[in-house]
């Protein structure tokens, strides 16, 4: 119980750091930056359960490729006996888009990859000084992750400072869980080694 | 907005106990059912023993990405007869806590308990946790029919040759004692291999000789079966292949004296 209490916590403060960051957009013209000055303001927050890359994490990113595709940053953490907190780097591409109306659209198949990284001493980047050349050949604090999924894009009616919310769901798995399914294909099946996550995106007004 | 994050939040706790939800390949998720096994192993066993003074088991181990091959050990193995069985280490191969869920998939089909050292593959990640969580204390004990089963971790390397793994101390404690008179020491890494810290390697095999009580230390590691007496003073070292080598070794002992089997499958 004292876990669910704790990740409820960290979650709420997770939403008042996006809160904040949303209605900072909202400067009056005159005191904004041209529209070719603010490139560095992220065009949305993220906000994501699971997905391999924390219990939460929170988020950062550009559409990129004329819309076609997003770019993001997430930090995650995972509370409790694990403790861990991690950083990702997300690419999502947008491969069947359905626009329904000019208020909804939905990606029907999203594809990409992310990179995450443990930090923390105990997860080796590279294999320490200690061990023979080769003696692992994989990093522990990196994985190498892709995935599928799909999101609904709509426009909310009175939201303060966002343009869009993206509702999105991941299914994925990563490089360590791919190599045991392709030597295990009779105990493991697909299912053992996927791993799914939710999260949602709030553009800002730019 | 602040209505929308709590059905967020509520939807988060709803998906928490699916674990197709993973929050990180080192995540600690370990169902209280499946938790200490090798204490739960320790107290079938006991609440088990026949009359007869022999025991019988299994030796086995790095199970490691093999998953394939172990279920087809459990479907052999359960064609044996036998008390219980030791998976020498290495249970998974990158630490991971799926890896060690699907080798406990697997193992639970045993007709009798298992239990597990922990191996250097183990100590990746947060494996040193769900170890922990799974099988319990990286060095621990126990007797039956007056035979005391002792589990060592000698994952030297993985603690920097620090000189406090093995637990040499922790070894000769337990190996006094009258509540038993026989006894068989069991870890992933043989002492004479490279991994195993090379200034505790001759204070192992004096705790062994010296306490006049074991003639078996059981490994894993080298993923290749060997069988000898390898400082000779009578203490007889023996390495299990890894699982893809599709073999295991059956044990039976009767005081100080025993037999070896290498069965194939």
């Amino acid at each position: 119980m004292s876990k669910i209490l704790k990740a409820l916590t960290i979650f709420t403060l997770c939403a008042l750091i996006i809160t904040p960051t949303a209605h900072a957009q909202e400067l009056p013209d005159t005191l904004a930056l041209t529209k070719h000055q603010r490139w560095f303001i992220p065009d949305f927050g993220t906000l994501q359960y699971a997905g391999s890359i924390g219990m939460f994490s929170l988020g950062a990113g550009y559409n990129i490729i004329h819309k076609k595709a997003k770019l993001e940053a997430l930090f995650g953490i995972v509370p409790g006996i694990a403790n861990l907190e991690t950083a990702t780097l997300k690419f999502t591409g947008h491969t069947v888009n359905i626009r329904h109306s000019e208020n909804l659209t939905i990606h029907a198949l999203n594809a990409g990859i992310y990179l995450n990284y443990a930090f923390g001493r105990e997860f080796s980047s590279d294999l320490p000084g200690w061990y023979p050349s080769g003696y692992y050949w994989w990093s522990e604090a990196v994985r190498v992750n892709i995935f599928i999924g799909g999101d609904v894009s709509y426009t909310p009616p009175r939201l303060k400072g966002i343009r869009r919310l993206d509702l999105y769901y991941e299914l994925g798995t990563n490089e360590l869980k791919l190599v045991s399914y392709a030597q295990n294909t009779g105990y493991l099946s697909i299912w053992q080694i996927l791993h799914a996550g939710i999260g949602v995106r709030a553009h800002f007004h730019k | 907005m602040r209505s929308f994050l709590s059905v967020f939040a509520l939807v988060a706790i709803l998906l928490s106990g699916c674990s197709l939800f993973e929050y990180h390949p080192y995540e600690v998720r370990v169902p209280n059912s499946e938790k200490n096994t090798n204490a739960k192993a320790f107290k079938s066993i006991q609440d088990n023993e026949s009359t007869s003074d022999t025991i019988r088991f299994i030796l086995m181990g790095d199970t490691q990405r093999f998953y394939d091959d172990v279920e087809d050990f459990v479907e052999r193995a359960n064609q044996e007869d036998f008390d219980f069985v030791l998976l020498d280490g290495d249970i998974s191969d990158f630490g991971i806590n799926d890896e060690f869920a699907w080798v406990h998939d697997i193992m639970k089909h045993l007709k009798k308990p298992y239990m597990a050292v922990i191996g250097n593959h183990d100590l990746s990640g947060n494996g040193e946790k769900v170890y922990e969580q799974r099988y319990g204390p990286l060095n621990d004990a126990f007797i039956t029919k007056r035979f005391k089963f002792i589990l060592l971790n000698t994952n030297s390397r993985e603690y920097k040759f620090n000189g406090h793994v093995p637990d040499i101390a922790y070894l000769q404690q337990q190996l006094i004692g009258d509540d038993f008179d026989r006894a068989i020491v069991v870890s992933h890494i043989p002492p004479y291999a490279d991994d195993f810290d090379p200034q505790l390697e001759q204070a192992y095999a004096t705790a062994l000789s010296g306490s006049g009580k074991v003639n078996l230390s059981l490994h894993g590691h080298t993923h290749n079966f060997a069988n000898t007496i390898h400082y000779d003073d009578g203490v007889r070292y023996l390495i299990s292949t890894s699982m893809d080598k599709r073999m295991f070794l059956h044990l039976t002992v009767v005081g100080d004296q025993y037999t070896i089997r290498e069965i194939y499958f």
